[in-house]
Formats: structure tokens, C-alpha cells, sequence
């Protein structure tokens, strides 16, 4: 019988589209329940079969291509497919190379702190973070299978042919070609009948399932970054009582008459109580003078000494929870920190190559609208291509960009939590952070370009650009 | 002992092979040195004497836009190997320098994980000096085989230099052929052994930042002493568990350790910029001579046919220029990414576990490392992957453009 696989943090989190993935035809064989040699071995017949099917007619599209490469428009025709395309066996192949980065990104997020006075903080940001993963891969889900439908069904209107080029008169002809969604060479001949049929089935699996690998990769990738987006809202949003916790940490509560009289002539420096030796030496309160005028957070609790010389009455346990509080808070962006870079060491080749297939479609696409004459099939489907490519490119700079301004945003939660009552651990704590935060965490495509929105602004300009141009030039 | 200076022993050997730059030892011969002087003063006369050939030429030839292309695509390349060559030999007290400070003990590596860190480096730059090396001496044997194969053909062939006889007889011929493909051939090998030393340079600055990295982000760990620092919260007190040492030794040893990372780091930006600084005349050199090398043969490829053999030869020149620019902005781009990570390190410690006093020092130094160690060229053009897909980006534009023309 199934068990329920045991599974934990990031994994738990994104069962739906790990499941959705497998049953693509990815290479993904971890995270299954029933782990014996008769299925996975099943398993791995099942995704070589799909990679097989996917790459042999990818190939027959390539020669297609090549066959009638004489005629500009064909060619530039065919070469926009092949390229829409080369992004499904690219990230497949991509993964199957990669898997054991992803499982490690994967696993990062199994073992995470918690502490008694946030984690209803926790699990509501956690929750929130499950919803807008849900929400995103039911909408790429509706997305490729709205694509495919319309694929299909703009496949029946028009005329089905292709452009050939007279070689003596140089002027193009057309000649019928099946009328099938992807133009490919096949060894039987498709024109009609119980082939026609066949070809037509293999044709639309095959555009489901490459979309389908492409896009799923792409929505991983993306609810890795609202996990991570969600966890750095999550530490903002505690900043306020945690800063209020360590605030009472402070020994001394200035009396607010005092602070504002003139305290020029009061020149002699408040000497801390020689008792006040931190006997572990790892620091020593002597050194810690602050602006000790007005006693604001100068004094440090001492420690090893008995509660009556508390002024505060705190109790140990009181000043224990603020301090740990604090490592909680520091540990957590530390572990977001660690998973920022390896989604970042992860994907981002495959980012990489993402954006070099999409500036050359583009920039082809952008030749090919310059030839749009009316509202018609060929004005339909480059249009399509043009809003898919650019939707795939929006879909994850926008979640880069959204990642960049929260992880700096937390600078302004630090700042706008009350950081001059807290204690001097808590000032530094403020100190670090805010210096921690003036670099932004971002992904970069292997170095070459950083994932955010000024990256798909450019790709965009760059595209207005080129068809403008071209369209002068015609 | 592992010593640092092994990632640049072949590319100082190989410099060393062409006469371009020698590392001095004390303990060489006067006849030996004499004769090496004698070999430097003979390939430095023969560079310049096919410079001042092609110069000659370059004025003969220049009504002729077709021969004016052709002489200027080698002059600038040239000329460009000379810049490095002057650099390195002009200049070549403060390379010994450097080559000292490298072997320092500031840069020496002090854990398992620094040693595995040079060892992987010197595998790669040295890969990388291979590769550049096979690719040069192909290219150079494909110009020598080009020349040859036209004669055979019985088309007329041009030398690019200036040569004061008649090359149609074909003793001649073969004697200004090999004059000329050996010469260059040799500024070739110079050249990309000079680049790949200038980019190793970049490319130890670098591993010492991981290595510097790796030591922040075990500042507080237990350290080869065996002292073991644990701090525990158990109510108020931090439990200590040291062997032999008391509290004081705690705060001499953090503050030891602090020193040691800001020396290091100050060591590496010093070197960085002293690399730079070099350098930084032969940069600006090579990239006015690369600007307008790209623009001449983005201009003779558009209007070639793609199969002929003057195309392939056109495009694996762009490509070897375009090759030579990818390595200095790449670890341009991986010295800069490096460094801007220091001020994570810094945070990835254990400072949760120092007090306010010592966290607001390791502040400052937190402070000075979030600005990236950024090299530039002629002061104002940054060394990164961005500038190299800028260069990309218009070739290509200018390709397209001279296309549709």
C-alpha cells in the first residue's frame, strides 16, 4: 500500500508541483513513498521514454527547419519554433544534470529554528507563503493548458501551407502542407488519414508536456522566492516586539524631565560599578561606557549576580527569553540568507540560457511583427509567441525584483522599530542588520545579469527598439 | 608547505621561454644571465623591427582601404601585445614586489579548506593557460598554412609588413613567410601568456577573498590552540568550557583574529589596486585596439560570403578578440561578486556571541568591505560581464546595420 511519504519543510511545501514535475517526465526520482527497485525503476522508464519522445521530435523539427531553409519567412518561421522549444529540453536536460543541487535547495529548509514568542508569526507568514505558491502553479497550469488549446485551435483556421522558393523566378510559392500544430518531418507521410490523426496526437502530447517541463521548472523556482519572501516579511514583522522585548532589557528607564536639561555642565563620566565584571570576559561591561550622561542602554545586565541587584526586576528567565529572542531573529535571516544563495548557485545557469534562447526569439519576433498586414492567423500566433516569451520572462523577474526590495526593506523595519530603547546588544543587533541589508539579496543569471524587473525592462525596450528600427527600415 | 606562488609558475616560465619577463633568481651564473640578456635584446629587436615593418606598410598602402584593413588588423594586435610587454618590462621592479607580497604569510593558507581552495585555483589557471596557448598557436599555424595554400592555388599573396625585396620567387617567399609567421607566432604566445598572468593575478585576489570569507564565517570557532569557546545560555550565565586559558586570553585571541582579517583584507585591496595600477596603460591601450579591431572586422564580415575561407579567418579573429576581452571581464565580474560578499561573511559569523563593544569594531570593518573591489579601465570603464555584453551587443547592432546596408 502507498504510505504517505514522510517529508519536511520545502518539500512538504511544494508536493503539488514535485508531483506535477514527476508526471511530466522530469528526472525527478526522490521524495517518493514507495522506494523499491521494481518502481523506480519504472519510474526511470517512464521519464526516459518522455525525454526520448520529447527530444526524437524536437529533432524532426530541426530538420523540417533545415529542409526548407531557402525561403526567408519559412525559415525565420521554423527558427522562432525550434527556439520556443529549445527552452522545455534545455531545462530538462538541465535538471537531470543538476537534481542533486536541487535536492539539496530542496532540503535546506528541513531543520528551522523556532522560538516559543514567534511562532504564530511563523506559521501565519508560512501559510500565507503556501497560498501564493498554490495560487501561481494553478496559474501556470491554466496558462499552458489555455496555450495548447488555443495552439490547436488556430491550427485549424487559415490555410495550411508552406513557402517555397521558386529558385528561377526568385519569387515564393506556396505549397499545401498537413495541417498540423508544429511543422515537422516525419518519416510516414502525414497529409491525411490514420497518420494524419497519429501525428496530430503525438503533436499535441508533445506541446503539453514540453510546456509543461519548461513551465513547472520556471513555477519551482519562483515558490522558492515567495518561500523566501514570506520568511523575510515574517522577520520584519517581529522586529517591532522583539525591539519592545529588548527594550526592557534596559536597566534604566530615563526620567524625560531629566533628558532635557541642559547637561553641559555635567562633564564627569558615570563610572560603572567595578562589580560590574563580566567574570567570562568575553566582554567586559568596563568598556562599555556609552553615553552613559544619560545612562540610555549604557549598562549591561550583570550577569552571575543575584536578583536583588537588579534595578529592573527582571528575572533571569525574562532576560534569557530577550536574548534569545534576538539569536532567533539573527539566526532565521541567516538560514534565508543560506537559502537565497543556493536557489541562486542553483538555477541560475538555466537562467542563464533562459535569456540567451529568449533575446535571439525576440529579437526574430520583432522582425516578424513588422510583417503583420491584418487580423489573421499569422498575426495571431506571433503575437502569441511574443506575449508567451515575455510572460515567461516577467514571470520570474518579477519575483527576483520582489525578493531584492524585501530583503532591503528590512533595513526600514529596523529603523522604524523603536532601536533607541533597546539595550546595547540590541543597538548593535540594529547596527549589523541595517548594514547587512544595504546589500540586497538578488539572483543572478551566473553573474552576467541580476534577476529583477530593470533586467525585463530592458529585454522589453530592446524588443520596441528593434521593431521600431526594422519598421523604418522597411 | 604549500606555497601560493605555484599558480603562476607555468605562466611565468612560459613568459620566461619567450623573453617577455624573467624572474630573477640569485643564484644564476653570469655567463647564464649574459646569454639571456643577449636572447631578450634579440627578440626585442626583431618585435620591434616587424612593428616598424608593418608601420612602414600601413603608410605604403594606406590609398588601398582593402591592404589598409589587412596590415592594421595585425599592427593593432601587435601593438597591442607591446603595451603589455612594455608594462611588464618597464615595470618590472613592482611586479617583483607583488610576486613577494604573494608569497607572503598574509596569504598563505592556514586550514585544510584554504589549501584545497589555491589547490583548485592553480589547476584552473593553468587549464585556462593551456587553452589560450592551443588556441593561439592554432590560429598562428592557420595564418602560416593560409599564405602557403593561396600561393599553391597561384593567387597572388601579400605580406603585410614592409619587406625591401621581391616575394614572388619562392625562395624568397618561404623565407619572408617564415620569418613572419615564427615572429608572429611568438607575440602570440606573449601576448596570451601575458593576459593569462595579468587574469591569475585577478583570480588569486579572489580565492584569498573566499579565503578571507571562510575565516569570517568561522570567526568564532575553535582555532588550532584547542581552545574551545562554548557558550551556552544556562539562565544567566555563559558557561565556559576552556581547557587551560582564562577569560583574558578569550579577549586577546578575538581581537587577534579581528586584526589578522583586517590586515588581510587591507593586503588584498592593496594588491588588487597595485595590479591595477600596473597594468592600466596596457589596458587602455588594448581596448582602443580591440574597439577598432571589432568594428574592422564586423565591417569586412558584412560583406563577405559566409563559406569562404576569409570569413572562417575573420571569425576566428573576432572570436580570439572577443576570447581575450571574456577573461578579464569574467574574473573582473567574479572579483567584484566576491568581494561584495565579505560584508555577508562578516554577518554569517558568530557575532551574536561578542560583545556590543567588539561587534560595533567588527561594524567598521563591515562598513568598509560593502564597497566592492571594482577594477576599471581607463578610469572610467568597469572590468565586468556588463561591459563585455555592451561590446556584444553593439558588434552586433553595427553587424546588422552594415547588413542591411
Amino acid at each position: 500500500m502507498m504510505t504517505k511519504v514522510k517529508t519536511q519543510g520545502l518539500v512538504t511545501d511544494l508536493m503539488p508541483n514535485i508531483k506535477l514535475m514527476q508526471a511530466a517526465g522530469h528526472f525527478l526520482f526522490n521524495y517518493h513513498s514507495d522506494n523499491s527497485g521494481m518502481s523506480m525503476l519504472l519510474r526511470k522508464v517512464y521519464s526516459s521514454v518522455h525525454a526520448v519522445l520529447i527530444v526524437v521530435n524536437y529533432v524532426c523539427m530541426a530538420i523540417n527547419m533545415a529542409q526548407y531553409s531557402d525561403e526567408v519567412n519559412e525559415l525565420t518561421a521554423n527558427t522562432i519554433t525550434v527556439l520556443f522549444f529549445a527552452h522545455s529540453v534545455i531545462k530538462l536536460l538541465f535538471f537531470a544534470l543538476n537534481s542533486k543541487s536541487f535536492y539539496r535547495t530542496l532540503a535546506i529548509w528541513n531543520q528551522s529554528n523556532s522560538h516559543p514568542l514567534f511562532t504564530e508569526s511563523d506559521a501565519r507568514y508560512h501559510q500565507l507563503a503556501l497560498t501564493k505558491m498554490r495560487r501561481l502553479l494553478y496559474c501556470i497550469c491554466g496558462v499552458t493548458v489555455l496555450s495548447v488549446a488555443s495552439w490547436v485551435t488556430l491550427t485549424f483556421f487559415g490555410e495550411s501551407v508552406r513557402f517555397i522558393a521558386n529558385k528561377e523566378t526568385n519569387e515564393t510559392m506556396t505549397e499545401p502542407a498537413p495541417r498540423l500544430p508544429l511543422k515537422a518531418w516525419y518519416p510516414f507521410n502525414t497529409m491525411s488519414g490514420t497518420m494524419y490523426i497519429a501525428a496530430f496526437a503525438l503533436q499535441i502530447y508533445w506541446l503539453l508536456f514540453s510546456m509543461a517541463i519548461a513551465n513547472l521548472l520556471d513555477v519551482m523556482f519562483c515558490s522558492w522566492l515567495i518561500f523566501a519572501c514570506e520568511q523575510l516579511q515574517h522577520l520584519k514583522a517581529i522586529m517591532k516586539p522583539l525591539m519592545e522585548l529588548s527594550a526592557s532589557l534596559d536597566t534604566y528607564r530615563p526620567n524625560t524631565a531629566e533628558l532635557f536639561r541642559a547637561s553641559s555642565t555635567e562633564k564627569s563620566e558615570k563610572v560603572p560599578d567595578p562589580v560590574d565584571l563580566d567574570i567570562r570576559g568575553i566582554y567586559s561591561t568596563q568598556q562599555d561606557f556609552g553615553i552613559t550622561l544619560r545612562g540610555a542602554g549604557g549598562k549591561l545586565q550583570t550577569f552571575g549576580q543575584p536578583t536583588p541587584n537588579n534595578p529592573n526586576g527582571l528575572t533571569q528567565k525574562q532576560e534569557m527569553l530577550a536574548r534569545s529572542a534576538i539569536k532567533y531573529w539573527v539566526e532565521r535571516h541567516k538560514h534565508v540568507v543560506r537559502l537565497v544563495a543556493s536557489i541562486g548557485d542553483t538555477y541560475g545557469t538555466a537562467l542563464l540560457f533562459h535569456m540567451l534562447i529568449s533575446t535571439i526569439t525576440l529579437t526574430l519576433l520583432a522582425y516578424q511583427a513588422t510583417k503583420i498586414d491584418g487580423v489573421n492567423v499569422y498575426a495571431f500566433s506571433t503575437l502569441g509567441y511574443l506575449t508567451y516569451t515575455l510572460g515567461q520572462v516577467f514571470h520570474f523577474c518579477i519575483f527576483g525584483n520582489r525578493l531584492i526590495e524585501e530583503s532591503s526593506s528590512v533595513m526600514e523595519a529596523a529603523y522604524s522599530c523603536q532601536w533607541y530603547d533597546g539595550s546595547e546588544e540590541a543597538k548593535t543587533f540594529v547596527q549589523i542588520v541595517c548594514q547587512q541589508c544595504q546589500k540586497a539579496m538578488s539572483i543572478s543569471g551566473a553573474k552576467f545579469f541580476t534577476v529583477s524587473l530593470d533586467l525585463f525592462a530592458s529585454v522589453l525596450g530592446a524588443v520596441v527598439t528593434y521593431f521600431m528600427v526594422l519598421v523604418q527600415l522597411k | 608547505k604549500y606555497s601560493v606562488f605555484v599558480a603562476f609558475a607555468p605562466h611565468f616560465k612560459a613568459l620566461a621561454r619567450v623573453a617577455y619577463f624573467k624572474i630573477v633568481s640569485k643564484d644564476e651564473s653570469n655567463a647564464k644571465r649574459m646569454l639571456y640578456e643577449l636572447y631578450r635584446f634579440m627578440m626585442w629587436f626583431f618585435i620591434l623591427l616587424y612593428n616598424i615593418q608593418h608601420l612602414i606598410r600601413v603608410i605604403q598602402v594606406r590609398h588601398s582601404t582593402e591592404q589598409l584593413v589587412d596590415t592594421l588588423f595585425i599592427l593593432l594586435t601587435t601593438l597591442n601585445c607591446l603595451g603589455k610587454q612594455v608594462a611588464f618590462n618597464a615595470r618590472s621592479g613592482r611586479i617583483h614586489k607583488i610576486i613577494e607580497t604573494i608569497q607572503e604569510s598574509t596569504f598563505a593558507p592556514t586550514k585544510p579548506y584554504h589549501l584545497d581552495l589555491l589547490k583548485k585555483n592553480a589547476v584552473s589557471m593553468s587549464q585556462i593557460l593551456s587553452f589560450y596557448q592551443c588556441g593561439c598557436l592554432t590560429c598562428a599555424a592557420l595564418w602560416t598554412i593560409f599564405p602557403f595554400i593561396n600561393r599553391t592555388r597561384g593567387r597572388e599573396v601579400t605580406f603585410t609588413g614592409y619587406l625591401p625585396f621581391d616575394t614572388s620567387v619562392t625562395s624568397t617567399f618561404y623565407l619572408a613567410l617564415a620569418y613572419m609567421s615564427v615572429l608572429i607566432t611568438i607575440q602570440a604566445f606573449g601576448h596570451v601568456t601575458m593576459d593569462c598572468t595579468i587574469v591569475a593575478f585577478y583570480a588569486q585576489a579572489k580565492v584569498q577573498i573566499k579565503m578571507l570569507r571562510y575565516n569570517l564565517e568561522h570567526f568564532m570557532d575553535a582555532d588550532e590552540e584547542n581552545i574551545r569557546i562554548d557558550t551556552q545560555i544556562t539562565g544567566t550565565n555563559y558557561e565556559q568550557n576552556t581547557h587551560k586559558v582564562n577569560t583574558n586570553d578569550i579577549i586577546i585571541m578575538t581581537q587577534k583574529r579581528l586584526t589578522n582579517h583586517v590586515d588581510h583584507y587591507e593586503k588584498i585591496a592593496s594588491f588588487v589596486k597595485e595590479v591595477e595600477s600596473i597594468f592600466s596603460e596596457a589596458m587602455i591601450v588594448q581596448f582602443f585596439a580591440m574597439a577598432w579591431v571589432i568594428c574592422m572586422t564586423v565591417y569586412k564580415i558584412a560583406s563577405l560570403s559566409i563559406l569562404s575561407v576569409e570569413f572562417i579567418s575573420m571569425a576566428m579573429y573576432l572570436g580570439c578578440m572577443l576570447g581575450q576581452l571574456f577573461i578579464y571581464c569574467y574574473f573582473g565580474t567574479e572579483l567584484k561578486v566576491e568581494s561584495e560578499f565579505i560584508c555577508q561573511s562578516v554577518y554569517c559569523g558568530d557575532w551574536l556571541s561578542l560583545s556590543p563593544s567588539f561587534r560595533r569594531k567588527l561594524l567598521v570593518f563591515m562598513t568598509y568591505c560593502s564597497k566592492p573591489l571594482a577594477l576599471r579601465t581607463a578610469y572610467i570603464i568597469p572590468m565586468c560581464l556588463d561591459t563585455y555584453i555592451a561590446v556584444l551587443k553593439s558588434s552586433y547592432s553595427l553587424f546588422t546595420f552594415l547588413n542591411r546596408n
